[in-house]
């Protein structure tokens, strides 16, 4: 029984910790690249990817409760948002280019 | 078995506060990066990625006390923040297509004119034509005018 409870930790903890390695790098990438749309492929990338490792090694980690639907609720509801969000964002950034000086014009 | 699960316990605890220190050196990345951004888009890409962190830490924090309602607040969460950045970019993209379009405005109203001029003539070139073709056209016109007079006095 005891073995069970550790497995299931060591399980979580993996997905966890792949979830914060995830935000590291999508850290590391927003400081290195040096135009927006550039970054924004990152962080759409921690975004949904991160957020889904770790919620769902805190549903493994928590077991099978109401709690762990709210969080499968969250996780689906992020899938969703986050692209609009983005896409919202890249489109701002083409009307009204500000970088269009430094990094050349942006195809409409 | 007691002992093993008093360490198991422990080793929950640590892997958390473990987690949500690193979460909260990265939040503090972020905001340092919005602060830097030279454009709009930037800082708006930084406060989406806040965002998302914010809710890793407040759904650790829900698994680590063990309290339910944590994970509402974090749904409630993600939603204001999904809400903010659309409304952030549709009123900044409103505000650039409203400052564009003024400095092009005098150009457009000289194209109407233009525009109301030729409908116009064209309405001329129509209203002559009907009265070459038929012969008391001019007749019906006179009746017609007769006819908008007596019905303004009416409303009058």
């Amino acid at each position: 029984m005891e073995i069970l409870l550790w497995i299931r930790f060591i399980l979580g903890t993996l997905f966890l910790l792949a979830g914060m390695m995830l935000f590291v790098v999508e850290i590391i990438s927003v400081y290195k690249l040096d135009y927006v749309l550039n970054r924004m492929h990152a962080a759409a990338t921690g975004d949904t990817f991160g957020i889904g490792l770790s919620l769902t090694g805190l549903m493994i980690l928590n077991g099978l409760n109401l709690t762990t639907l709210k969080l499968l609720l969250i996780v689906v509801f992020l899938w969703c948002s986050s692209p609009v969000s983005s896409h919202l964002i890249a489109k701002l950034e083409v009307a009204t280019h500000e970088g269009e000086d430094r990094y050349g014009k942006v195809e409409k | 078995m007691s002992s093993g699960i008093r360490a198991l316990e422990t080793t929950y605890h640590f892997l958390f506060v473990g987690i949500l220190i690193i979460l909260g050196v990265m939040l503090f990345l972020c905001l340092l990066r919005a602060c830097m951004g030279p454009t709009v888009a930037d800082r708006l890409v930084s406060i989406n990625m806040m965002g998302t962190m914010v809710m890793v830490i407040i759904a650790t924090l829900a698994v680590m006390m063990g309290e339910s309602y944590l994970v509402d607040i974090c749904i409630i969460y993600a939603m204001i923040s999904f809400l903010a950045v659309i409304v952030l970019s549709k009123v900044i993209m409103g505000v650039r297509k409203q400052e564009e379009t003024e400095e092009v405005e005098p150009e457009k109203k000289q194209e109407e004119d233009i525009f109301d001029e030729m409908i116009e003539q064209e309405s001329e070139e129509f209203h002559e034509k009907i009265l070459q073709k038929e012969p008391d056209g001019e007749m019906l016109k006179e009746a017609f005018d007769e006819k908008q007079e007596n019905g303004e006095r009416e409303e009058a």
